[in-house]
């Protein structure tokens, strides 16, 4: 049994259906269409952010992409994401990695024959999707320090609350994963494997920094977009930002009280300081938007906001099946578009809020 | 002809001896695998395990970095119940029908704590010390520890009512908490450990707990737990009450209910 089998795993919260647009850019960026995308197709950007936020869609420039594809299993086994580390795990035998090698990465803690420098680089994104406490400057220096550069801490750090957005996406969709878990071994893909091999890496796109357009250098999180960019990351994160923003699935309301939650339950200052600079014209008296953070209730809040609120607090810390439990009652009150989209606005304000000492650490 | 067979021969020999070697380094390979599995799921199992006697961000940091004595400063909500009349109980019950009683007891309080994210750091006879935003950062911590004691409160409702139709005692509870702040963290001996938060907190949260006896009322709370709490908890202030080992009157609080929409006229202070 692998590691991946051994986290529990609920009946999935969505249903798939198929969006030939979203195949057909699944196609163009992958390859294939992976098993998840179904499953996230009635929120379109929540399944572009998951599509085009995989590392070998462009979003890093800086750090090796075999020291990558270990920090996303490692934080999303950290996470208990079974989807996300099947998947991971079947990209790998896909690659050529061969199934004993990477026993042996599970067997090490994905330590086995990293530099001193790639394992300071993973306790850190472990840190960082962790947050409990956050980084700190110290922490930061100390990577300075194993001979990383300014822009390949930010990557990582960026890479890994992108892992952790992925992880809780996925599981609180409740993706199935036995087709994942078993994708590398089924015959054909086994007699394809060198051919599929090749054509992911022949799609793998590698990023490269680029300025912000002055447009992009506005609109929400824009202080957290402005201190990643060049990066890559920066690009990829202003356009899911202003995406989940002007969804109109959700209310702006609901969507910013959802990232507030988020950061106070990590204190993330910044993070509440922007979410509340989104809510103020959304009608919100400030007492009352104090109450409802100070106790995660109000009389002004409706049932169905008191219980998203309830569950953005769950997706600060709860992870794979009791997560997924957890999720249910506030799926029983939404459609699935809604339910995805309030995963998405959780999964980025987390994401969000714990990229918050990075800001500090410029 | 012949050594030509017998080149053969030897070739056969020697690719059916590398044949063997090759199962044999694969069989050796197969068992040191399944040990090593067997070891992974044991190490699961004990890692499971030691999760009930500490937190599992705890038991996950003393794997990593094996176990430390040093302590974290934090704010956190100190929970003690203890039941009431437990003396007299103990001593009209047969053994082995208290301790079901007991155990029975302390599985629906704890469902109760854990289920408000809090942390039953030790039962110490019949009583039960907890803690909320010890282990992780919570901001909500008063909130959650005071849903906690009202979710008590209803457990145990709903365990007399199944003692009562067992023809068996009914209990009682009394519940303090306090707020404040102390060091968490591994603290004991060489041979044993308990994670635990020290400090004055505990001691006030307890003797809060005694005075449930005075008034009588099943949860009291103090000013700094108060100060924090979500208006739409229903208090009743009580008077101030001296403690044994603190200088100052402690300012108490007896919970009736939450009500989720607040009265015209609230209650609370």
């Amino acid at each position: 049994m692998t590691i991946a089998q051994q986290m529990d795993w609920e009946r999935p919260l969505v249903d798939p259906v198929r969006d030939s647009e979203l195949e057909a850019l699944a196609r163009r960026a992958l390859g294939l269409v992976p098993p998840y995308l179904p499953y996230l197709a009635s929120c379109p950007w929540l399944a572009r952010m998951v599509l085009t936020g995989n590392h070998s869609a462009g979003v890093i420039a800086h750090l090796d992409d075999r020291f990558v594809e270990l920090v996303f299993m490692a934080v999303s086994q950290d996470n208990s994401c079974r989807y996300c580390y099947a998947s991971q795990r079947a990209l790998l035998r896909l690659g050529g990695m061969s199934e004993e090698r990477i026993r042996q990465l599970e067997e090490t803690s994905f330590n086995l024959d990293l530099t001193p420098e790639q394992k300071a680089g993973l306790e850190f994104a472990r840190r960082v999707s962790r947050s409990d406490p956050p980084p700190t400057r110290a922490d930061v220096d100390a990577l300075r320090g194993a001979g990383y550069s300014d822009h390949e801490i930010k990557e990582l750090a960026a890479f890994a609350v992108t892992a952790l957005a992925g992880n809780r996406i996925t599981t609180l969709a409740a993706i199935p994963t036995r087709a994942t878990e078993q994708y590398a071994d089924r015959l054909r893909n086994r007699l394809l494997r060198p051919f599929i091999g090749w054509n992911l890496r022949r799609l793998s796109k590698r990023g490269f920094n680029e300025p912000l357009a002055p447009e992009a250098q506005s609109g929400p999180w824009a202080y957290m977009v402005n201190a990643m960019a060049p990066l890559p990351f920066a690009h990829f994160f202003r356009r899911t930002l202003d995406d989940f923003w002007e969804s109109p699935i959700l209310s702006r309301r609901l969507k910013g009280l959802v990232a507030a939650v988020v950061a106070r339950g990590l204190g993330a200052e910044r993070s509440e300081r922007e979410a509340r600079r989104l809510l103020e014209p959304e009608g919100l008296k400030r007492e009352d938007l104090d109450e409802i953070l100070a106790h995660l209730g109000s009389p002004v809040l409706d049932p169905l906001e008191a219980a998203a609120l309830s569950f953005a607090r769950d997706t600060i810390r709860s992870q794979g099946a009791p997560l997924q439990r957890g999720a249910r009652g506030v799926r029983d009150q939404l459609s699935a578009a809604q339910y995805l989209e309030l995963v998405g606005v959780a999964a980025l304000s987390n994401a969000a809020a714990r990229l918050d000492f990075i800001v500090d650490a410029d | 002809m012949s050594a030509v067979s017998a080149a053969l021969g030897i070739a056969v020999l020697a690719a059916a001896g590398l044949a063997l070697a090759l199962w044999r380094r694969t069989a050796e390979v197969a068992r040191l695998r399944a040990q090593l599995q067997s070891a992974s799921g044991q190490l699961e199992r004990l890692q499971q395990s030691f999760s009930r006697f500490a937190p599992e961000e705890v038991v996950e940091r003393v794997i990593a970095s094996g176990a430390t004595t040093e302590g974290e400063r934090k704010q956190v909500t100190a929970l003690f119940a203890d039941l009431v009349g437990y003396t007299a109980l103990s001593d009209s019950l047969d053994a082995s029908l208290l301790v079901g009683i007991l155990n029975g007891y302390f599985e629906r309080m704890s469902r109760a704590i854990t289920g408000h994210r809090g942390h039953v750091s030790t039962f110490i006879g019949d009583g039960i010390l907890a803690f909320f935003g010890a282990v992780g950062s919570n901001p909500w911590q008063v909130d959650d520890a005071v849903h906690a004691a009202l979710a008590m409160r209803e457990e145990l409702a709903d365990y007399n009512r199944e003692l009562r139709k067992d023809g068996l005692p009914e209990l009682e509870i009394g519940i303090g908490l306090h707020r404040g702040t102390g060091v968490a963290g591994l603290v004991g001996s060489r041979d044993r450990m308990e994670y635990a938060f020290v400090g004055r907190t505990v001691n006030v949260a307890a003797r809060v707990q005694d005075l449930t006896r005075q008034h009588p009322v099943d949860i009291l709370l103090t000013r700094p737990v108060q100060k924090e709490l979500d208006r739409r908890f229903v208090l009743r202030e009580l008077p101030a009450a001296e403690l044994r080992g603190i200088s100052e009157p402690v300012d108490i609080f007896a919970v009736e209910h939450f009500q989720a929409t607040p009265s015209a006229a609230p209650d609370s202070p």
